[in-house]
């Protein structure tokens, strides 16, 4: 089932709510009495104002019952694998003198490994002073860099041959390729979007032996009614005894003709993208609410659950 | 109101030059914002007015959608912009003679071995640093990089290119201010001093790196291994002797970004998130002295009716169920009352945003029912940024 794995790590493209939507898994997993925490990796997710809070911090932060949330950032990662390992000072100056710069430079990826090496901790709860979780969500870094962030790891064991980081490493592709471990995508319905989640998961495919789970394709419009014009608009109001003035009448047609065309574009994008790549499609409502907090998060969650378990 | 129509332009105090007067007299035009907002093709179609304005132009793309790249006859990678042919971009014959428009997509590891090439002593030199792996690391993976190359693109063009205006658009990144930052931090990662320690461990040059620093760099030799780090000497004794070309170039471009000639327009998407980032840019932008000359806000969707949305979804719930007819009107309504909501949701979202932006012009793009991908599509945007341009399609 769905929820079996321990670690999802939600891909997408910036713009088409990779966030929310790894908001939206956290909530449903904790509706289905898993501990759930969400791991933010680029530093400004929005995800804490969404549950009526501030940014997240390196530290874990409960958002809602049965939901933590922090940021992993590289240099705080090392800081802590340092630490861990009986070298406070010397992981203090290693970012003090910028060193870990040079460093970064000299093995590209280094970084990645270092978000994902502590992923595999949290994911382990192999840390005394941390909560354990039945769920991990990994908020991943935007597409373009998202590639990168998971065959980092291929590259450094390529790079270097010996010492911790290389185990690091082998431990990082160890985990991306456990049965426990499951990547989705995250799109929306419209043409540069649905182009770059093919690449993102043909890449992926290719280079690194992870799972894929599911497209979730965001932002999708109900579907619509009929053609009509603002005379029969007008005609159906008079007829039923309801007031109506022709200027309305016309919005109202503008207004559907727009859901019309959109819905047209979506569908045909839809069918594009099942075309081109084999993974089960979630679709997730366009949201219409006039703020987006916890009820609307709580709504997506719903509507992801029932195409989950709708889906074949 | 269709959705074709240009949507009302957002209510701004605005009292510098208008988005016309950007494109038509500046020289340099920075096109920045976060991932996901239409960036490129923005930047893409702002160049085509500065062509449509008689102006020879030429736009910079970082990484443009595949279609978009073709319809620019951009089908790979290249180092140099070269000029589309006007039978392209203006099919009707409405531009000036004088008005050109090039094209190119950034190439930024071309265009740092160039670099390399231009400060090197001789051949050889240049051979020993394009062939150092930490060098081909620096050019491809160093963060910052790709934003500095586009500006050091900039400076090239803008040095010897025959062109009046360069329009360029910026990589999208983490922090709002990489590009502007990133000549000065290249500068500083190549003036290492910690590997000089390695370089020539003399009396002399010890005194430059304290005693902690050669501790963690012996410590980081064992741990990631000694041949990461003879790479890393190996580049920057390769690179002696180049370092005050190169920090003396990234100070030509610093100042061209600077310049009084290059303006600053922000792109946005009225979507919540993107509109805090977007506020967030503009406020680190205006504390670097770089005042922002327009905002642009792509897909925006239109109000169609003056009905509150919740007086529109009452009537819709009071006519549901009761016949067929009363639920067509009543879908009607809802479908009504639903996108009027989301306008009203993203003009709350751009309140904040507006205000960042004080006296800079404001134009809304709406959100169009399909992909742009072609000239035409472009010329389509810039009617909406340039309601009264020339460029209006038919």
């Amino acid at each position: 089932m769905f929820l079996k794995p321990s670690l999802h790590i939600v891909l997408g493209k910036g713009g088409v709510g990779k966030t929310t939507v790894s908001g939206a898994l956290a909530v449903m997993a904790a509706e289905s009495g898993r501990d759930t925490l969400i791991c933010e990796t680029e530093g400004k997710s929005g995800l804490g104002s969404i549950f009526g809070r501030g940014g997240l911090n390196f530290e874990e932060d409960q958002l809602a019952k049965g939901i933590w949330a922090r940021t992993i950032w590289p240099d705080d990662a090392l800081v802590e694998y340092m630490a861990d390992h009986g070298m406070t000072r010397f992981s203090r100056l290693l970012v003090k003198t910028n060193v870990l710069e040079y460093v970064a430079t000299a093995i590209p990826g280094i970084k990645d490994v270092l978000v994902l090496g502590k992923i595999k901790q949290v994911v382990k709860g192999s840390r005394a002073e941390e909560r354990s979780y039945k769920t991990v969500v990994v908020d991943a870094p935007a597409a373009g860099h998202a590639i990168t962030f998971l065959t980092s790891a291929a590259g450094i064991v390529n790079a270097v041959r010996v010492g911790p980081i290389r185990d690091q490493a082998l431990d990082v592709i160890g985990l991306l390729e456990s049965e426990s471990t499951v990547v989705h995508l995250v799109t929306i319905p419209e043409e540069t979007p649905v182009n770059e989640a093919v690449e993102t998961a043909e890449a992926l495919r290719e280079r690194v032996g992870c799972r894929l789970g599911v497209i979730f394709v965001n932002g999708c419009y109900p579907h619509a009614a009929e053609a009509i014009e603002a005379e029969e608009i007008e005609s159906l109001s008079k007829g039923l005894g309801v007031e109506i003035n022709p200027d309305l009448a016309l919005a109202m047609e503008a207004a559907n003709e727009f859901m019309l065309d959109r819905y047209a574009l979506q569908q045909s994008q839809r069918e594009r993208l099942s075309r081109m790549l084999d993974l089960p499609q979630i679709e997730l409502p366009f949201i219409f609410n006039a703020d987006f907090g916890r009820t609307e998060l709580e709504t997506l969650a719903g509507a992801m659950a029932d195409a989950i378990s709708g889906a074949p | 109101m269709k959705p074709s129509d240009p949507p009302a332009k957002a209510a701004s105090a605005q009292d510098g030059p208008s988005l016309e007067e950007v494109i038509g007299n500046k020289r340099v035009v920075i096109v920045c914002g976060s991932g996901g907002v239409g960036k490129t093709t923005i930047a893409a179609a702002l160049a085509l007015h500065g062509a449509y304005l008689g102006r020879r132009t030429a736009v910079v793309t970082i990484d443009p959608a595949r279609r978009l790249a073709n319809a620019l006859g951009l089908d790979s990678l290249q180092d140099e912009a070269a000029e589309i042919p006007r039978s392209v971009w203006d099919p009707d014959k409405k531009a000036p003679a004088s008005g050109s428009y090039s094209a190119m997509m950034l190439d930024a590891k071309a265009t740092f071995d160039r670099l390399v090439a231009r400060y090197a002593a001789d051949e050889a030199q240049i051979r020993r640093i394009l062939s150092n792996t930490f060098y081909q690391n620096i050019a491809g993976a160093l963060s910052g990089t790709q934003e500095y190359m586009a500006m050091e693109k900039l400076y090239e063009l803008d040095q010897d290119g025959p062109y009046d205006l360069i329009v360029v658009d910026t990589p999208p990144s983490r922090n709002a201010l990489d590009f502007l930052d990133a000549p000065g931090r290249l500068s500083r990662f190549l003036d290492a001093r910690v590997f000089r320690y390695f370089l020539s461990p003399t009396r002399a040059y010890l005194k430059a790196v304290s005693s902690a620093t050669r501790g963690v760099l012996k410590i980081v030799a064992k741990v990631i291994g000694s041949e990461v780090i003879d790479d890393a000497v190996e580049f920057f004794a390769a690179f002696e002797g180049m370092y005050d070309g190169f920090k003396d170039r990234a100070s030509h471009v610093s100042d061209l970004l600077d310049a009084d000639d290059t303006a600053y327009l922000l792109v946005a998407s009225p979507r919540r998130e993107a509109a805090a980032e977007a506020e967030f840019f503009a406020e680190k932008l205006v504390e670097s002295g770089h005042p922002i000359a327009g905002l642009i806000v792509n897909r925006v969707h239109p109000r169609f009716s003056d009905l509150e949305p919740g007086v529109a979804l009452g009537r819709a719930a009071a006519l549901e169920r009761t016949d067929k007819r009363a639920n067509r009107l009543a879908i009607l309504y809802k479908n009504l009352a639903n996108f009027d909501r989301v306008a009203d949701r993203e003009a709350g979202n751009l309140a904040g945003l507006a205000g960042k932006c004080a006296s800079a012009p404001i134009v809304l793009v709406p959100y169009m029912a399909h992909d742009v991908a072609d000239f035409e599509g472009l010329d389509e945007i810039s009617w909406y940024m340039f309601p009264e341009g020339e460029a209006n399609p038919a």
